[in-house]
């Protein structure tokens, strides 16, 4: 009804921000704000909202911590451990050890992967098919190549001695 | 760590304000440039410089009391062994808070712990009570009950910060809690002023809309009836 855009929402938005700081909150200092409150039902009520949420914390306990020359003590020490572990020998090695180990969890992983996979997959491995049509030994025995005769005379033992020399 | 001398001259002397303040910067740079040569003493002093506004946002962020000197001291030898890439554009100060807040968002995670408060056994009343514990009254002579009060108040919030996300969360925490302005706060999260008061102003709208919903579902209240 008066016009106000979302620009202009958000621009007091942070105005209205700044008047929680204040304590106690006022919106009298910032008669635009007041203003534009007056016409905008939804800034008012998120400036009713905000205000619910500032007086929330206001009697929050704030936290405990002392500080102490302990504390700097403990600090300054534990910079100390760190440095000596950064400049220890050993340290040098350490990125190299990570490395390996990670390499050898990967390699295992990658190994066991493959080897699942080829147990599982691989049709090289796999037990070959049962023979389940009816075949007469004749036939099976056909498919394999017959055992050379045995030599019956001595030249024929020669000859396949000649044979074997000539790479038959 | 090598050891060198203390860093030649003191805290500056105060003259007008914004003169002290320059001269604390100057001071305080020095200081990191001294540190950043490997100089512990001038870091120590950088320590004890932001000792307590350092517990003060971690302390606000974390709120267990055991944990939060062991996360700001973390913070610290992390900053420490950092330093030599820390190139002066921002003040110490505001590097510093931003690892710190980063340091507990990795608390949160690392632990994956949602702070362990429960208030679900609290009756409308005590819930409505809380709202109207008296704004600013800081001092020695609060009652037991007053502090009782208090402390069941920190519980719903911390409940209630729970539903926002940690960068509003944080910059919450930080205002209300740890007393940083918003120009330190913009700093540390790099976001511009204007932004961080329109996110903080919505987040308390959100922080409302949670408390309202707790209200609503808490049995035996007429609204939820």
């Amino acid at each position: 009804m008066f016009g106000w855009n979302e620009k202009d929402c958000y621009n007091y938005q942070a105005r209205m921000e700044d008047c929680l700081g204040a304590a106690p909150i006022a919106i009298e200092p910032d008669p635009e704000l007041a203003a534009h409150l007056r016409g905008c039902g939804k800034c008012r009520e998120a400036f009713t909202a905000a205000e619910r949420s500032a007086r929330l914390f206001a009697g929050v306990e704030k936290p405990d911590v002392q500080p102490s020359e302990a504390f700097v003590t403990r600090v300054m020490a534990s910079i100390r451990e760190a440095e000596a572990n950064l400049s220890a020998p050993a340290a040098v090695w350490r990125p190299l050890e990570v490395l390996a180990s990670r390499f050898a969890l990967v390699s295992a992983v990658v190994l066991l992967a493959l080897s699942v996979f080829l147990g599982e997959f691989s049709p090289a491995l796999r037990q070959p098919d049962v023979v389940t049509s009816t075949t007469t030994g004749a036939e099976v025995s056909s498919d394999w190549p017959e055992p050379p005769a045995q030599p019956a005379t001595q030249d024929e033992v020669l000859m396949s001695l000649v044979d074997v020399d000539n790479g038959i | 760590m090598r050891s060198v001398p203390k860093v030649e001259g003191k805290q500056p002397l105060a003259g007008s304000r914004t003169e002290a303040r320059a001269a604390e910067a100057d001071y305080e740079r020095r200081l990191v440039r001294e540190a950043q040569n490997g100089n512990a003493a001038a870091y120590e002093e950088l320590v004890r410089i932001h000792q307590p506004r350092l517990l003060a946002v971690v302390g606000g962020i974390l709120r267990r009391n055991q944990d939060v000197e062991d996360v700001a001291q973390q913070v610290l030898v992390k900053a420490y062994l950092s330093l030599k890439r820390f190139d002066l554009r921002s003040a110490f100060g505001t590097w510093l808070y931003k690892i710190a807040v980063n340091e507990c968002w990795d608390y949160f995670r690392k632990k994956k712990v949602r702070r362990m408060v429960y208030e679900a056994d609290l009756s409308e009343e005590q819930l409505r009570q809380m709202e109207v514990v008296p704004a600013h009254t800081g001092g020695a002579s609060r009652s037991r009950e007053d502090a009782a009060a208090r402390a069941q108040q920190r519980q719903l919030l911390d409940r209630l910060l729970d539903e926002l996300d940690e960068t509003d969360r944080s910059m919450l925490v930080m205002k209300e809690v740890s007393g940083f302005t918003v120009e330190e706060i913009s700093e540390v999260f790099g976001l511009n002023v204007n932004t961080v008061k329109v996110r903080m102003f919505r987040a308390r709208g959100r922080l409302v809309e949670a408390y309202e919903r707790r209200l609503k579902t808490r049995p035996g209240s007429p609204r939820n009836s």
